[in-house]
């Protein structure tokens, strides 16, 4: 193996970056505003991120009106996405536990992009901006299908 | 122009453990645990980014005269990151890898002179009376390793994208960000409705941002202290 050490493994000098251009760049890198659904992003970012996922739409599955699948397959009425949003934001108050709450957050999400893939509707007074931004942002730690779901919605015009 | 045709390709980002990739602390202990391939690899990942900073560090400072600045940067890495110990010192402190580094180089430079000095005895020239007192060189070190974070993240950044078949979302972010082409230009360009382009490059920025925090984090740096190291970086190149 060739020593990373020897001349010819120092690497190929990069093209030039505008101060201007890097300082901006790295402005991007900040957190900016702490946002609820950063905590659900990094929850759903750990090792066992898709399991809990898994295991918590399941057991939504008991307690909402409809199946989680019709958020996907569009045959939940727009009226039973309404109540689940609500149902699940209730929950997000009232949750005995910061796992509880985050689930509920993840289904109130997913609620809220269903109506607008399939129903046309935006069902919250948070700004359509705004949505749209959340939905790409979780889109990158969900699993297929709900990732297709919410970047449809983002989509959506 | 012509306009492209409407993009029909799926916008879909890649799975989570693509979007978090190893942080540089986490990167070099893995790396180091794999023995002596492992190090070797390490090394390489260090070199790659910290050999410009320290080689304009070496040019501005009054050990300039030394020798050839790629020469004594090279036998720094040579030596230290050789070492069994040296970046798992770094490992087990708390300390950004950029002061670790500038630490360690400037005592192999003064190990370099005690050493000439013993060759050639008082023919050592007067120029070689050093002082390890400097500010402004060792500001464009820092000023050299952000920029060069900056230019890592992107490229971590873009093959994560093309991997991931998202190659056109690092391109429109790079048009909009890096080469300022307004929104409107680049519909044109791309054949993007406004909600696409705004996806594709939030998409695109996601993961830079994710690359760029992963190469600053350290041991034990919370989300806070990443960005008081991000808002320092911005300060020190614009100073």
């Amino acid at each position: 193996m060739t020593s990373p050490y020897s001349s010819g493994s120092f690497p190929t000098p990069q093209p030039h970056l505008q101060k201007q251009t890097a300082v901006t760049m790295l402005s991007m890198g900040l957190v900016g505003k702490h946002r609820p659904l950063d905590d659900l992003i990094d929850r759903l970012s750990r090792p066992d991120g898709q399991v809990w996922l898994q295991t918590l739409l399941r057991r939504q599955d008991r307690t909402l009106p409809m199946s989680m699948q019709s958020l996907l397959d569009g045959t939940a009425s727009l009226d039973q996405l309404k109540r689940t949003k609500d149902i699940s934001k209730s929950l997000i108050a009232d949750a005995e536990t910061r796992e509880m709450a985050l689930g509920a957050l993840a289904v109130y999400c997913l609620s809220v992009a269903a109506a607008l893939v399939h129903h046309g509707q935006l069902i919250s007074s948070q700004s359509r901006e705004e949505w749209d931004t959340l939905f790409v942002d979780l889109s990158a730690v969900m699993p297929v299908p709900w990732r297709d779901l919410l970047m449809q919605a983002a989509l959506q015009q | 122009m012509t306009t492209k045709p409407r993009d029909r390709r799926p916008v879909n980002p890649p799975t989570p453990n693509d979007v978090f990739p190893s942080t540089q602390y986490t990167l070099i202990d893995r790396l180091l645990q794999d023995g002596d391939e492992g190090r070797l690899k390490a090394a390489g990942h260090v070199m790659s980014v910290y050999l410009e900073p320290l080689r304009v560090y070496y040019l501005g400072s009054s050990f300039r005269s030394l020798g050839e600045g790629e020469d004594l940067v090279q036998g720094f890495f040579a030596d230290r990151l050789s070492r069994q110990g040296f970046l798992d010192e770094w490992l087990m402190g708390n300390r950004q890898l950029r002061y670790w580094l500038i630490t360690a180089f400037r005592h192999y430079l003064f190990e370099h002179i005690r050493q000439v000095k013993r060759h050639r005895g008082s023919e050592m020239p007067e120029s070689a009376v050093l002082t390890d007192d400097c500010p402004a060189a060792e500001d464009e070190f820092h000023r050299s390793v952000a920029v060069g974070i900056v230019r890592q993240a992107m490229e971590l950044a873009e093959k994560e994208c093309i991997e991931a078949g998202l190659g056109e979302h690092w391109r429109v972010f790079v048009r909009h960000h890096i080469d300022g082409r307004s929104y409107e230009e680049l519909q044109s360009e791309f054949g993007l409705d406004e909600k696409r382009f705004k996806v594709m490059s939030r998409t695109a920025g996601n993961k830079f941002k994710a690359s760029l925090r992963d190469l600053i984090r350290w041991r034990g740096a919370s989300e806070e202290d990443v960005d008081i190291e991000i808002r320092n970086l911005m300060e020190i190149i614009e100073s």
